[in-house]
């Protein structure tokens, strides 16, 4: 029986550095002691390729010699992200103490648990330095759980060069844009008259929400009690989507396009008008990355003819939130403060290259930082989302696969939106 | 025996890790698929709700659309994959130069992370500038781009194409390994007696390798039972709702609705139809081994 004995002491010694690791796994725990400063850990999303986070981490740090933030940037899909931070603070974890969360989830996350009820511990007159619209379309029954740190909303971007060449004025209604595609598609100077984003996915809830709104409808009654797809409001929305597609102004991929898709034919010089958020300007002027560069002009969304100029611009972007499991619930607060001020706000727009939330930072100064973001930005007709129920992904799912089946065919337009009434009907339903 | 209790005390720190990382998390599955779970502030708070949330699953046209597409997607791919993977396995076989090359090459789809090679076929099958397209109109094959993604059953066909690709060198390999046992004398006879190739594939070659064939069947269904990386990124289910996997229900549920019990639920019903497809399997298995 000589041979156990090696045996044993592979075990003891695997037992042992078993031990080793529970214990130091135990021990690299500690808290912070007192008097130091704080360690703030802060989520955030990639913004755009600047320096954004970590300089304004760096101001931040410089200026508070008692709390120092630490920055982690996190993936660039949101609802990936949706997923590490809901798991994460769901089992009481109490890092990140702030993060950058989706506009879309302040109900689902306020009635999950995970963000703090920033209205109760924020003095009212904090929320006076954003427009009003900001702060409401991201509250949940009354109360706001994370405050806007930049502004993003969905913009028509056009060929200026083209447009004057024929003489055209930039459009303002559906219609228009539509006539105005096909007379210049038919002289060849461009392949594609409009892209947009029409893959089954969060995007196509965002144009879909724009369309309805200017149709005079919405995705869900104002009080989250009922469908309203199935409407001639929602007809009316997807029968011109579907025409869009199907008169050849968008290209026949457009139910597989999300953002980079439809920017990618933009920029390639392929097509007249374009739906995307802000973030695209700066690609579109970038010479490595863009064939049309200097031929760009940015205006808000068209509507349909008869209704009120400018159409339905969705906002997009992020908010902060704070961790309720937080140890510095306080330092968090204070650094939201400092981040929504004039100095940090600034900031956004002299290194971020995107518009304020801030009302006092969005100067002329800035507006010019950010190209013509900044002067159509205040022209728009912002309108969310349905994010006030908690079901919200649901309701955006039920929205997304059924108008994304219309419009690859493989439903009709009265089917699909039966089809998208009766699941989001379930869901805020489920909701309560 | 007192070896044998030895080898028991030995083993039990592993049996107890096993257990811990695999019986565990599949009762406290069980246990949430039974519990209404609501995250507070002070962490997660369960209420029992007995099988409701089975029922509302069971209701729901959702999850019927899903198991049917994951169902047919089990059968055909893997029905593609092993009859590819058996021409393959005799190819190789007969092959008497560069066989290790070629087993090698082989590895390299399977060793590819799905994600990865997921991505990859999403630019083949692109409408605008995909790969695919441009063979297809080179070739004059079509005559304008098609846009495969487009419809439920193109994205059907590309999710086999990206599957079979990945999975058939795997299936090939096991059965690789099953041809390669076999006495090549009882070739020798067979053509001796007249047999031709097709008879003798199909009386010698598959009835010999009958328990690799199991052995891969059984690891294909229950991976493509389980599908989810693939058609996540590929097709994220569509066009509409057409490709969503029965895995995809579940991640939806529970990481972008954050309705726990009722995620867990349709993980525990996928659970339990891949449990009950193995069982089959193995029992088809040994009922044909005390037969043959």
């Amino acid at each position: 029986m000589t041979y156990i004995r090696p045996r044993r002491s592979i075990l003891a010694a695997v037992m042992a550095s078993v031990l080793g690791l529970l214990a130091t796994a135990c021990g690299g725990n500690g808290g912070e002691g007192d008097g130091g400063p704080v360690t703030l850990n802060w989520y955030v999303q990639p913004l755009n390729s600047t320096s954004i986070w970590p300089d304004l981490v760096d101001a931040f740090n410089k200026s508070h010699p008692d709390i120092q933030v630490k920055l982690t940037v996190g993936p660039t899909n949101v609802d990936t992200v949706r997923g590490t931070l809901s798991t994460q603070i769901g089992s009481g974890s109490a890092t990140p103490d702030v993060y950058e969360g989706d506009v879309t989830w302040p109900a689902q996350f306020a009635k999950a648990g995970l963000a703090v009820n920033l209205t109760e511990v924020l003095p009212a007159d904090f929320w006076d330095r954003f427009s009003p619209g900001a702060i409401t379309l991201a509250q949940y029954e009354g109360a706001s759980y994370s405050v806007p740190s930049w502004t993003e909303a969905a913009f028509l971007y056009y060929r200026k060069d083209l447009l004057d060449q024929a003489g055209l004025p930039v459009p303002k209604t559906w219609e228009e844009l539509m006539e105005q595609a096909k007379q210049i598609q038919a002289t060849g100077a461009v392949k594609d008259g409009y892209t947009w984003q029409g893959a089954g996915y969060e995007g196509l809830t965002c144009d879909f929400s724009e369309v309805i709104a200017d149709a005079g409808g919405g995705i869900t009654s104002s009080d989250y009690k009922k469908p309203t797809m199935d409407t001639p409001a929602g007809a009316k929305a997807l029968n011109f989507l579907k025409e869009t597609i199907s008169s050849g102004v968008s290209p026949k991929a457009t139910p597989t396009f999300q953002e980079p898709e439809s920017l990618n034919d933009f920029t390639a010089g392929n097509a007249l008008f374009m739906r995307n958020w802000s973030y695209a300007w700066a690609i579109t002027q970038d010479p490595a990355q863009s064939k049309v560069v200097d031929k760009v002009g940015m205006a808000p969304l068209p509507t349909f003819a008869g209704q009120p100029y400018p159409g339905a611009s969705t906002n997009g972007g992020g908010g902060m939130y704070i961790n309720p499991h937080s140890k510095y619930q306080k330092q968090g607060i204070t650094f939201l403060t400092w981040l929504t001020d004039v100095e940090a706000q600034s900031m956004f727009a002299s290194v971020g290259k995107v518009l304020p939330a801030n009302l006092k930072a969005q100067t002329p100064e800035a507006q010019e930082q950010v190209g013509p973001v900044g002067e159509v930005l205040a022209q728009l007709n912002i309108v969310g989302r349905p994010v006030g129920t908690p079901a919200y992904s649901q309701v955006s799912r039920a929205v997304f696969q059924n108008v994304n089946a219309a419009l690859t065919g493989s439903m009709s337009v009265s089917e699909a939106l039966k089809a998208a009434d009766s699941e989001i009907a379930d869901a805020l339903s489920s909701a309560g | 025996m007192r070896s044998r209790r030895r080898g028991t005390l030995l083993s039990a720190p592993a049996l107890i890790l096993v257990a811990l990382v695999t019986l565990f998390p599949i009762a406290f599955s069980v246990y949430l698929s039974l519990s209404d779970v609501q995250a507070g502030v002070d962490g997660y708070e369960f209420s029992f709700t007995g099988t409701d949330n089975y029922a509302t699953a069971l209701q729901s046209s959702a999850v019927w659309r899903a198991l049917r597409f994951t169902a047919l997607y089990t059968v055909v791919s893997v029905t593609i994959e092993i009859l590819l993977g058996l021409g393959i396995a005799v190819i190789i076989d007969r092959m008497t130069r560069g066989t290790g090359l070629v087993l090698a090459m082989l590895l390299i789809p399977w060793a590819t992370i799905t994600v990865v090679s997921a991505q990859l076929w999403s630019y083949i099958f692109n409408g605008v500038y995909g790969l695919a397209n441009h063979v297809l109109v080179t070739l004059h094959i079509v005559s304008s781009p098609v846009t495969f993604l487009n419809s439920p059953s193109g994205a059907f066909l590309a999710l086999l194409v990206a599957d079979a690709w990945k999975t058939t060198p795997f299936v090939a390999l096991i059965l690789f390994g099953g041809v390669r046992a076999i006495d090549k004398e009882l070739y020798s006879a067979a053509r001796l007696d007249g047999a031709g190739e097709w008879r003798i594939l199909t009386s010698i070659t598959v009835p010999l390798i009958r328990q690799a064939m199991i052995t891969a069947i059984v690891f294909r269904v229950l991976q493509a039972f389980g599908i989810f990386d693939l058609p996540f990124v590929l097709t994220n289910g569509g066009p509409g709702s057409a490709t969503q996997s029965i895995a995809m229900l579940a991640y939806n549920a529970l990481f972008q609705d954050l309705n726990i019990g009722y995620g867990a639920a349709i993980s525990c019903v996928t659970t339990l139809v891949v449990v009950v497809l193995a069982v089959v399997f193995l029992r088809a298995f040994r009922a044909e081994n005390v037969h043959g």
